[in-house]
């Protein structure tokens, strides 16, 4: 195939508010750097990005297979984004078994890319095909079918460089990701100058991965397959300096942050568990802004050293998912008792059990309010998108410190692997974290209450004078001797509610979205908040009246949320579970919430949200 | 490992080359060398053309099954039950070892008594290399091969392997 | 008492606390605190340095009748707060006080990992071969065939022995002592906590309640001598009244002879320092009927240590890399909307 000086285009040129695409193959195909580097790419021109990875539900699935299928979906936009995007408009498959996984969710007459020449017998074998789809004429007309060689033109734009041909033939990512530069018009210089810096150790293979992107590029400009292309213009971001970042890693840099505003060391004990390792991952390459990582031999003892570590004066956090949780529960009881700040972050994944690890879901809201034997309550956050990772992570630690109680995040996996961009904050504008270890032996009770917030102080050992023990069983308020007295326990309990309670004095009360009052609110937590947003804003522009209110606190609630519910007709709550939130607003603002239920290891799409919005506003 | 595309020393088990962001996970599983490697890893038991199953039923008697054995040349049968799914397999080394020599009267005794039962077994769509290792790990020169209902399809032999990489060995001209 | 900045010299009395201590009259938990009470006073640490952290058990009391910074804290979890107070400040001296339950049971997991790290705490073990707390049930540590509350037709259930287990774990320090040995009590205590690393003491204890007289055979001050064997660095193994009998190595096996049939010269010398646990292990076998109970430090070699490798992990980290938050911020790529200048760059 020619690679050719690039010809000026006979092509038409189409604009457009958003694109989703969807790039799929198997995961030796290098589909997570294809999409990644057109996010970064797209993102520099401008657009609004988001993106949503689909890791292969197998470690080393056999070449070719559909354990083995790896996607990548971006969603990039003119304007303000909140979601990666329902169903892809345009599909890249890479081989038989990506087509066979994604073909279903690529929208009618949507664009279908296809490496042609992985569409071999054996592959097509593997992917559970007893036909060619690519015969198939219904395939042709339902979608907008561009079979592309791949792999033969790579290779012919390979031709001249003494390389080997499993080499060149990896270069084929790079082929895909120039074609698809040209459909989007996405200049190429940043690629270029990316594959420079990352393949400076090997420049055969940097001017093979070049060429690839160029010959790709060329492709898609002098075939007469491809006649269109788009522009999605730029949409207008505040002005800073960005980068991309998903959710396990903003919550990384958000612990880390936290700690470097207390001054402070960081300690993160945890136990590796998808989804949440990678946050173990980072941290552990940061020793240099004094993080030290522990990773212990289970789930029970990283919740000890956590509790350990806080005991000692350090900022202390350990992360972990659904199951991990479970195991943790004792031990977050005794963190309770003891009253020690520390975080505890998990990343929720599908339950119940093992379930399902890499997919999404928000089902441990419940556990995470009521899961500890006794009266045990604390404070419960929740992260709305992969950049807010880093301000909850941040907000948890002030909460502990202030309020001397261990405190719960909720992340999901959904915001742990997407990413969007992210404007990197100032230090100088942010708040540092006061710390104040009590050493005044005088009058020093271990568990006397600040009179606002009713925390206790926070003493660690090392300090002269203040020598005392502390535990698990059940205290006579002020001195925390063991006592087993009715009206003391009555009183622990009293005050151990109460404290979490005044939690919402300190708090920012909720705000709403559109109109003070209107017939429907919608109320989300966690990563539903984009989808519903959009959902929102989109039923806002037929007319309807809807608001959106999102939380990022869920306890406790902010202190406006009662008064605030009650100014709309109907109050929806969509959420990745059977209807946790909702079961907890029923109770206590004795309220009939309408809860949408959604258990299927997917976030919600904006189509979800708004058909239930058309519906009750009917 | 080192990067196949950017030479970057990645952690083992990684799936990303933390460097350039390229797949690990093609390079890191352990690939075939040569064709007789790749053959064995890739190619499936029925590229060895098995013979279609000499099969008696269980109360068949040893006369008639080393008869049978005899008139075909063949070192095995397989044993099948009423409903046709593969009860056991009776060898060669089966009648050295048991019957040989132990002044049995064989119009009386019946096959299912000398069998191997439940034997080890592949299917169609196994790797060589898979049938290699039964055979070794169980010490086997023949291994049945069954369909998804348990009904006896072919047989593969040691023999039938060693013939078949002969060939792949005359084949590959760098030996 | 007025914290001084140079000399410090501490009392018994600055150890023992307001609190009444609630052991049943007679346990060995009280000969153990009054020991524990004299001997941390003598090591020179600042008593505000010192953290003493338990589980749940009759031994998981102790926090509270010490003066000194404590947490009562989970069952069998104590280790695990342990090594994450030695990370989060590797300068204080760290106890963990615990029992065979405690630690054997349902704190297994947790005791053979902080042992295989060689995290710098002494984890002081009672072994009263009994669940005293919940009234008498068997423990890891109790003999097969114990009659006890859960086990009334006798335990069916093979017992571990601490010692056995911190070997298999790769212990650093490992000693035995005994409630009623007061002053090896005292002398035992005093060398783990000067240890660096992870330190197993068992302290062979005696409920009086519910298994009383388990160790008999060693406390009872008339035939001790005829059931201990004393291990000191370097001497030859010798026990008896009057030290006539030792041990020798036949092949893998120790034996019982008597020394003036053997020679003294040809008797098993003690070595805490070997750098593999055999001999450790092989003393750790023994026991009634054959053998007198070795007690004394089975084992105490140098390793390095959890918190020192992770601190200096940190510190080459820091001198490596300055500590720029602005900068792990901006790690991978970055790109600039232009606007305004609101002074974003650090």
């Amino acid at each position: 195939m020619a690679s050719g000086p690039m010809t000026a285009s006979a092509n038409t040129k189409e604009a457009l508010e958003q694109v989703t695409i969807l790039f799929s193959g198997d995961s030796g195909d290098g589909m997570q750097l294809t999409g990644s580097q057109l996010t970064t790419t797209s993102a520099a021109l401008g657009n609004d990005v988001s993106t949503l990875p689909d890791y292969p539900s197998e470690i080393r699935a056999p070449a070719g297979s559909v354990a083995g299928v790896s996607g990548f979906q971006l969603h990039f936009s003119a304007q303000e984004i909140h979601t990666p995007g329902d169903n892809p408009d345009v599909l890249v498959a890479m081989n038989p078994a990506a087509l066979k996984t994604n073909l279903p969710r690529l929208l009618p007459n949507g664009i279908l890319i296809i490496d042609q020449d992985a569409f071999s017998e054996r592959n097509l074998a593997k992917a559970g095909y007893e036909e060619n789809p690519l015969d198939d004429p219904e395939l042709g007309s339902r979608y907008q079918l561009h079979p592309v060689p791949v792999t033969t033109l790579t290779l012919n734009a390979l031709n001249d460089l003494d390389l080997k041909r499993t080499v060149k033939t990896r270069c084929k990512n790079f082929f895909t990701l120039g074609l698809v530069y040209w459909l989007y018009e996405r200049p190429l210089e940043q690629s270029l100058e990316w594959i420079d810096k990352k393949f400076s150790r090997v420049p055969l293979v940097a001017e093979a991965n070049r060429l690839a992107l160029q010959a790709g590029f060329n492709y898609g400009d002098t075939s007469d397959a491809f006649a269109v292309q788009w522009t999605v213009p730029g949409a207008r971001n505040t002005p800073g300096t960005y980068r991309i970042i998903n959710g396990n890693e903003a919550s990384a840099l958000g612990f880390v942050t936290a700690a470097q505003l207390a001054d402070k060391p960081l300690v993160y004990s945890s136990y590796p568990i998808t989804p949440a390792t990678d946050v173990l991952n980072h941290l552990s390459r940061w020793k240099h802004m004094d993080v030290r990582t522990i990773q212990t031999e289970d789930e029970i003892a990283a919740m000890g050293a956590a509790i350990g570590a806080a005991y000692g004066g350090a900022f202390s956090v350990t992360g972990t998912s659904g199951p991990g949780i479970c195991l943790k529960s004792e031990a977050i009881g005794l963190a309770i008792m003891l009253e020690l700040p520390l975080v505890i972050l998990n990343v929720q994944r599908g339950g119940p059990s093992t379930g399902l690890p890499t997919k999404t879901e928000q089902a441990d809201l419940l556990q995470a309010m009521f899961g500890r034997h006794g009266e045990s309550p604390l404070p419960v956050l929740a992260a709305a998108s992969p950049g807010d990772c880093f301000e909850t992570a941040i907000e948890a630690f002030r909460i502990a410190v202030r309020h001397s109680t261990p405190v719960f995040i909720m992340s999901e996996g959904y915001l742990a692997n997407g990413s969007e961009p992210w404007r990197i904050p100032s230090l100088k504008d942010m708040q540092p974290i006061t710390v104040r270890h009590l050493d005044d032996p005088n009058g020093f009770q271990p568990y006397s209450r600040d009179p606002a917030t009713l925390a206790r102080p926070w003493v660690i050992p090392g300090t002269t004078g203040m020598e005392h023990c502390i535990g698990g069983l059940e205290k006579h308020p002020p001195t925390g001797a063991v006592s087993y007295a009715p009206e003391d326990h009555e009183e622990m309990c009293r005050l151990r509610a109460e404290k979490v309670a005044r939690v919402a004095d300190f708090i920012p009360e909720l705000e709403v979205n559109g109109p003070q009052h209107a017939s429907l609110l919608v109320l989300t937590w966690g990563g539903t908040c984009g989808a519903a947003l959009t959902a929102v804003q989109r039923a806002r522009e037929q007319g309807l009246s809807v608001s959106h209110a999102h939380l990022r606190h869920l306890n406790p609630f902010p202190r406006n949320l009662g008064e605030l519910l009650a100014r709309y007709e109907k109050v929806l709550i969509p959420e990745l579970n059977s209807g946790q939130l909702s079961l907890l607003i029923r109770a206590k603002y004795l309220l009939d919430t309408i809860s949408l239920p959604k258990l299927r290891g997917q976030p919600f799409t904006v189509v979800e949200i708004e058909t239930r919005i058309n519906e009750l506003l009917q | 490992m080192k990067c196949p595309s950017c030479g970057y020393e990645n952690l083992p088990g990684a799936d990303d080359c933390e460097n350039c962001g390229n797949s690990l996970t093609r390079d890191d599983v352990p690939q075939a060398g040569t064709e007789v490697e790749r053959s064995l890893m890739e190619d499936p038991v029925e590229c060895l053309n098995p013979i279609r199953p000499l099969t008696v039923e269980l109360s068949t008697s040893l006369t008639e099954t080393i008869q049978l054995m005899r008139n075909h040349h063949i070192g095995c049968v397989l044993v099948t039950a009423a409903d046709g799914s593969l009860a056991g397999i009776l060898t060669e080394r089966d009648l050295l070892q048991k019957v040989a020599g132990h002044g049995l009267d064989l119009d009386q005794c019946v096959v299912q008594d000398f069998m191997t039962e439940v034997p080890e077994t592949v299917r169609a769509d196994h790797p060589l290399g898979y049938a290699m290792q039964r055979m070794v790990v169980y010490d086997l020169r023949y291994l049945p091969l069954v369909n998804e209902s348990g009904k006896p399809t072919g047989i593969a032999s040691s023999r039938d392997i060693i013939e078949y990489m002969a060939r792949k060995f005359s084949a590959v001209s760098e030996l | 008492m007025s914290p001084e900045e140079n000399t410090i010299k501490l009392t018994r009395k600055d150890f023992a606390a307001s609190q009444d201590v609630r052991w049943c009259p007679g346990c060995g938990n009280n000969a153990i605190l009054a020991q524990v009470q004299k001997t941390l006073p003598e090591l020179g640490i600042p008593r505000e340095n010192i953290v003493i952290i338990s589980g749940i058990g009759c031994s998981s009391r102790f926090p509270y009748y010490m003066n000194t910074y404590g947490i009562h804290s989970i069952h069998g979890r104590a280790p695990t707060l342990a090594m994450g107070l030695k990370c989060a400040r590797p300068e204080l001296q760290v106890w963990v006080m615990t029992g065979d339950g405690d630690s054997l049971a349902i704190g297994g997991n947790h005791f053979t990992h902080a042992l295989r790290r060689n995290v710098d705490i002494n984890i002081v073990l009672f072994n009263n071969r009994i669940y005293g707390l919940t009234k008498g049930q068997y423990s890891p540590t109790s003999e097969i065939g114990a009659k006890t509350s859960s086990s009334p037709d006798g335990s069916i259930e093979n017992p571990v022995n601490p010692i056995g287990v911190a070997i298999g774990s790769e212990a650093s320090f490992i000693a035995r002592t005994v409630d009623v040995f007061q002053k090896h009590m005292s002398e035992v205590l005093r060398r783990s906590a000067e240890h660096s690393g992870a330190a197993l003491v068992e302290i062979a204890q005696n409920c009086i309640i519910f298994n009383d007289a388990t160790w008999a055979h060693i406390t009872d001050p008339d035939n001790r001598l005829e059931h201990v064997l004393y291990l000191e660095h370097g001497k030859p193994m010798r026990f008896g009244k009057q030290g006539e009998k030792g041990i020798r190595l036949n092949g893998l096996r120790p034996e019982v002879v008597k020394v003036e049939d053997v020679g003294e010269e040809n008797l098993l010398i003690h070595d805490e320092q070997a750098s593999e646990p055999t001999l450790a292990y092989l003393l750790s076998r023994m026991g009634p009927p054959e053998f007198p109970t070795p007690v004394g430090v089975f084992r105490a070699i140098k390793k390095p240590v959890y918190s020192q490798l992770l601190m200096e992990q940190v510190r080459s980290a820091q001198a490596a890399k300055t500590a720029d938050l602005d900068a792990l911020f901006r790690q991978g790529e970055t790109w600039d909307v232009p606007g305004s200048p609101d002074g974003d760059n650090q």
